[in-house]
């Protein structure tokens, strides 16, 4: 499979991955197909019964290209590296463009983690949720900024698209939940012709929203990361306001703060996390960070493009209805799918550097395909415990 | 169409959506200072004018000439595979 890959060639190598690993490797038709009629798949990879189960997805925002493709070669390395008690290695790197090469050292994950990982993980992996929106990115150079997926216009307009990651049913209808600061500030429309933003006629409208859906809440997945790009950033819950251990009476599930959240830091309203769930995500979040750090060599050029920043999801512009707050408040919604859900969005690559922002070229791809596989083993091994 | 750093403080910088033709990655979003963000982005000429209007700084990351560039390579390569696949239907 070749970078960028096309929506087909992603099929095809999720149906490869299954055949060629009968043993381990499951491949599963999610129930809902997409309004172009387009039927998508996840793996799941099982080396023992009773794993934890775990749950990667990439491709929610069509034009975030390398996602879904770094996925796929991952779960490829993970398959061989386990059926042949080897370790999995992340390639040395040389990136040529810059007036000096800048060389990124191979890195591995030893055999023993990569047992432990297999046999005691259930992982499955989404790497393409919106494979209609992909499709129309990639049709055409005028097209490849497209975010959303393909939802066909109302009656009398020409305006299509949901943006997937603000169709999640958590404080999916915002104009409720904020203050007028917030309510401009956020990061969700109601308006269909907006390009980017569009939250959808009604909560989890979207079939590949459902999909999504249905795994986090079949599967009870505990662990879950949301691939995304660009801006070297490990996030974890809440996009919707900042984080705050004191009050569990401040959640976006209790009416008296509907009109009045702020959707800022600091101000009158956060949203709660439990102490220990907060310090989980972050010890986590840090591992990651450290994986992709501690394998860029020792150039302080490349130790500069290896750092990744890792913090709540909340920065300037609060955001609802996204699948990792979603993920993550399953956990406090009555049908807990386990104890604890652990959740993160990852946002791979930068706007600078060379590397492409939401499109890096193939030349630069291998860097971006490492740290999403550094990464992600680091967070798999916190995963298998 | 070029690839944009946007810095100013944090009023005018929660409402960038307001701007047309820019097309911003909310999570590139850092903190500068206590009022100060950056924010990345792709912009057209005319939002590169709203921008300014607004009194918000504008850094090039990636020019239009390099963003043309990249796209064809990328491009090239998905047609190539396109055919391909259309071949063995």
């Amino acid at each position: 499979m070749t970078y960028p890959a096309t929506v087909r060639a992603i099929e095809a190598e999720l149906a490869r991955l299954a055949a060629d690993h009968p043993a381990l490797c499951t491949r599963t038709v999610a129930p809902n197909r997409t309004h172009e009629g387009r039927s998508v798949s996840y793996v799941t990879v099982t080396g023992a019964v009773g794993g934890r189960p775990v749950l990667l997805t990439g491709g929610i925002h069509a034009r975030e290209w390398a996602p879904p493709d770094a996925l796929l070669s991952l779960l490829d390395r993970l398959l061989r590296a386990y059926e042949d008690d080897t370790d999995l290695v992340v390639p040395a790197f040389t990136d040529t463009a810059p007036a000096r090469d800048i060389t990124y050292p191979a890195a591995s994950i030893a055999a023993a983690d990569v047992r432990r990982i297999v046999e005691r993980v259930e992982l499955n992996v989404l790497a393409l949720i919106n494979p209609d929106g992909r499709a129309f990115s990639q049709s055409s150079a005028a097209n490849a900024l497209w975010r959303k997926n393909r939802r066909p216009p109302r009656a009398g307009s020409s305006c299509a698209g949901v943006d997937l990651n603000r169709n999640y049913d958590i404080a999916w209808d915002f104009e409720r939940y904020y203050d007028g600061a917030g309510d401009a500030a956020v990061s969700a429309s109601k308006d269909p012709c907006d390009f980017q933003v569009y939250i959808g006629p009604s909560p989890a409208s979207e079939p590949e929203t459902r999909n999504v859906a249905s795994i986090l809440r079949d599967r009870r997945i505990a662990f879950y990361v949301d691939t995304h790009s660009f801006s070297r950033k490990i996030l974890f819950p809440w996009g919707m306001d900042d984080d705050q251990t004191r009050d569990s009476a401040q959640n976006w599930r209790n009416p008296e703060w509907d009109g009045r959240r702020d959707g800022a830091p600091g101000g009158p309203y956060g949203e709660f996390i439990p102490a220990a769930l907060l310090d989980e995500h972050v010890r986590i979040g840090q591992a990651m960070r450290e994986a992709i750090l501690g394998a860029a060599g020792s150039d302080p050029r490349a130790l500069a493009r290896s750092a990744y920043d890792v913090e709540p999801s909340l920065a300037l512009y609060p955001t609802t209805g996204t699948a990792s707050d979603f993920a993550a408040s399953l956990q406090f919604d009555g049908e807990a799918p386990a104890p604890r859900v652990i959740s993160y969005t990852l946002e791979i690559g930068s706007d600078a550097d060379g590397e492409g922002g939401f499109q890096p070229v193939p030349a630069i791809y291998p860097k971006i395909e490492r740290e999403v596989h550094l990464a992600l083993m680091a967070f798999l091994r916190a995963a298998a415990g | 169409m070029q690839l944009i750093r946007i810095a100013g403080p944090t009023e005018p910088m929660r409402r960038l959506a307001e701007v047309d033709g820019l097309d911003f990655e909310r999570t590139s979003a850092r903190r500068l200072g206590d009022d100060r963000w950056q924010v990345s982005g792709y912009a057209t000429d005319g939002a590169l004018e709203a921008l300014r209007e607004r009194g918000l700084e504008v850094e090039a990351v990636v020019e239009p000439e390099q963003l043309a560039e990249q796209r064809r390579v990328l491009f090239s390569r998905l047609e190539a595979d396109q055919a391909r696949e259309a071949e063995e239907q």
